[in-house]
């Protein structure tokens, strides 16, 4: 039902393509990491996927609707977005933040309805963060403000999240839940997710289709075990590593290695 | 706390009875001493009776002290508001109404005013004032805007640059001006309501009323700008068009203002962070609080700057940032961070 199709889209800033002729579709319920080097497209991409930025060439489309034709309004009813950490210099509580993901769905001077506290609640249960409902949002700690973005985002009853480097400045810990937060909602709740990941590991154990760029175009798309390979990694990443599988769930795994090692034969 | 409905109208309830007490005690001050009771009956033989000869009790209190009150807390409304949408346009708590360069232009339109001779002319200050404030809002929104958005970092950076500007044009101005003329300058760049009267108040009443109303309906669109731009964008907000709203609105209730009684500063940045210290960020309930508690706190300000060394009149500026420092201070100190 949800699905975003973007056809031979193309975004440049200056005179250089920062996106150049790109296709892709993401399906319903489908959980999509988007890796790729540094300055390879992948935030630029994000933002043309929800409108932030119109592409100069191509369209995209949500559910076979062109996404520059539609409403601010209506597509913050499909897709939510998840930023990557930043400042807040104003003391909004962790439940004032979670109800403005109910926004789109009030009139102007409209205040929150019974129904809107329900849906902020289930958010803030599903993510973990109801006990701190009351605190301000820069008291929380990096990985419990990350849950309260999250549970702006799920407050939207989108059908599309996108994550912005979600895990950038997380611990190990706090980078597993997220994750597995995040596959649990795209598992129970059918939404369908794309995480722009700087963890190539992580992205190859939880995201089921994996999106490589380099300078702005696809540089391999398909499943992690397709996209994580010695080759393509080390092309697109112009680094050495070295590929092999996590011993427990077989997943592929990347172990990054020194200028002067040599890659060992695997057996 | 979370803002509904209910909360707000209490809330506003509340700091209206401390606005009307504010507004009584005043009335009751000042170099003729009247008693709160007479200050109730004459206010209540004027509301029945406009045309009725008050006696000179009557008349210190209809025709000198109220009009000035009602002056001081328009201006202070307006001041307080306008401050609640700067900071929420550039998305910084410590912005001000002056920041993005009204009060360098409403200066140097009263200054040049001043030195050409109009200021006893009956509007010639506030019109002067007001124009250059409108020149500058139009300037700054021309040089901020980039493509067809406003960028709010490149608005102030306009804002500093035109007002150093206008600054250096006044302080030529000040070097050359005549001893007179030099005080009613100082009097003028420091808050001076002594000119007040209802004619003041009638025409910038709509602009700040008007002004007030229509960045209020945008009040939910700045909890979402103070979350970052593209958050708002990303929530369904048309963020371009919240930005021109603000950045005009606040703007010309901010001229409004400052052309009837000079620059008063502090207001506009202290009442708006005190108010959200005590009520929380929320702009549905900021808005109105702030409008009230800043109509109240001018009105006092501007009461003790008449009273305190009388016969002689403090500039009210520079009351309100004696007396709003060690408060802000205090309300800093209180909040647990």
């Amino acid at each position: 039902m949800a699905s975003i199709d973007a056809r031979k889209i193309s975004f440049r800033y200056t005179d250089q393509w920062v996106i150049e002729d790109l296709s892709f579709r993401a399906e319903n319920g489908e959980f999509w990491g988007i890796i790729g080097p540094n300055g390879s497209g992948k935030t630029t991409l994000l933002k043309m996927l929800h409108g932030l930025l119109n592409p100069q060439r191509g369209k995209v489309f949500i559910d076979g609707e062109e996404l520059r034709r539609m409403k601010r309004s209506d597509i913050a009813k499909k897709i939510a977005v998840v930023p990557q950490e930043h400042q807040i210099n104003f003391p909004f509580t962790s439940l004032e933040v979670v109800l403005m993901g109910r926004s789109p769905y009030l009139g102007r001077l409209q205040f929150e309805r019974i129904y809107d506290f329900e849906v902020a609640e289930r958010a803030m249960t599903l993510t973990n963060t109801l006990h701190f409902a009351r605190r301000p949002i820069s008291e929380l700690s990096g990985g419990e403000r990350q849950r309260v973005f999250i549970a702006r985002a799920l407050a939207q009853e989108p059908e599309i999240i996108l994550f912005d480097e979600p895990t950038s400045n997380l611990d190990i810990n706090h980078q597993v839940e997220f994750y597995e937060l995040i596959s649990q909602l795209n598992q129970g709740k059918n939404l369908t997710i794309l995480a722009v990941s700087h963890d190539i590991n992580l992205a190859s154990e939880y995201c089921r289709k994996i999106l490589l760029l380099k300078a702005g175009r696809i540089f391999k798309m398909g499943s992690p075990r397709e996209v994580v390979a010695e080759e393509h990694i080390s092309r697109a990443y112009e680094s050495r590593v070295l590929v092999d599988e996590n011993p427990v769930t077989g997943a592929p795994r990347i172990t990054l290695l020194r200028k002067d090692m040599s890659v060992p034969h695997q057996g | 706390m979370i803002v509904n409905l209910k909360r707000i109208i209490g809330i506003c309830f509340l700091l209206s009875c401390l606005l009307v007490g504010t507004i009584v005690v005043s009335l009751s001050l000042g170099a003729a001493n009247v008693g709160t009771a007479e200050v109730l009956r004459v206010l209540m033989q004027g509301a029945r009776d406009p045309g009725f000869p008050a006696g000179p009790e009557g008349l210190i209190i209809l025709s000198v002290r109220l009009p000035r009150i009602l002056l001081a807390g328009l201006v202070g409304a307006a001041l307080a508001v306008a401050g609640c949408s700067f900071q929420a346009l550039l998305r910084n708590p410590l912005a001000d109404p002056y920041i993005l360069g009204v009060s360098s232009g409403s200066a140097l339109g009263a200054v040049s005013a001043i030195l050409a001779g109009l200021s006893t002319a009956s509007f010639g200050m506030p019109l002067a004032s007001f124009s250059g404030a409108i020149v500058t809002v139009m300037l700054v929104f021309h040089v901020g805007r980039v493509g067809r958005g406003l960028h709010t970092n490149t608005l102030l950076l306009a804002g500093v640059i035109i007002s150093a500007f206008f600054s250096a044009i006044i302080m030529f101005l000040i070097s050359v001006a005549q001893n007179d003329d030099l005080s009613k300058i100082v009097f003028w760049l420091m808050g001076d309501f002594s000119f007040s009267n209802y004619r003041f108040i009638l025409i910038i009443l709509p602009y700040v009323l008007g002004g007030i109303g229509v960045l209020y309906s945008y009040a939910r669109g700045f909890n979402l700008m103070v979350m970052g731009e593209e958050t708002a964008i990303q929530l369904g907000i048309d963020v371009e068009r919240l930005k021109k709203v603000a950045y005009v609105f606040a703007s010309l209730i901010t001229a409004a203002a400052v052309s009837v009684c000079g620059l008063i500063g502090f207001v506009g940045l202290i009442i708006p962070h005190a108010v959200r210290i005590l009520f929380g960020p929320d702009h549905r309930l900021l808005i109105p609080a702030s409008a009230l508690v800043g109509a109240s706190f001018l009105i006092c300000s501007d009461t003790i700057a008449r009273t305190i060394a009388a016969p002689t009149e403090l500039p009210v500026g520079a009351v309100t940032a004696t007396f709003g420092a060690p408060f802000f201070i205090y309300l800093l100190k209180r909040r647990r961070v």
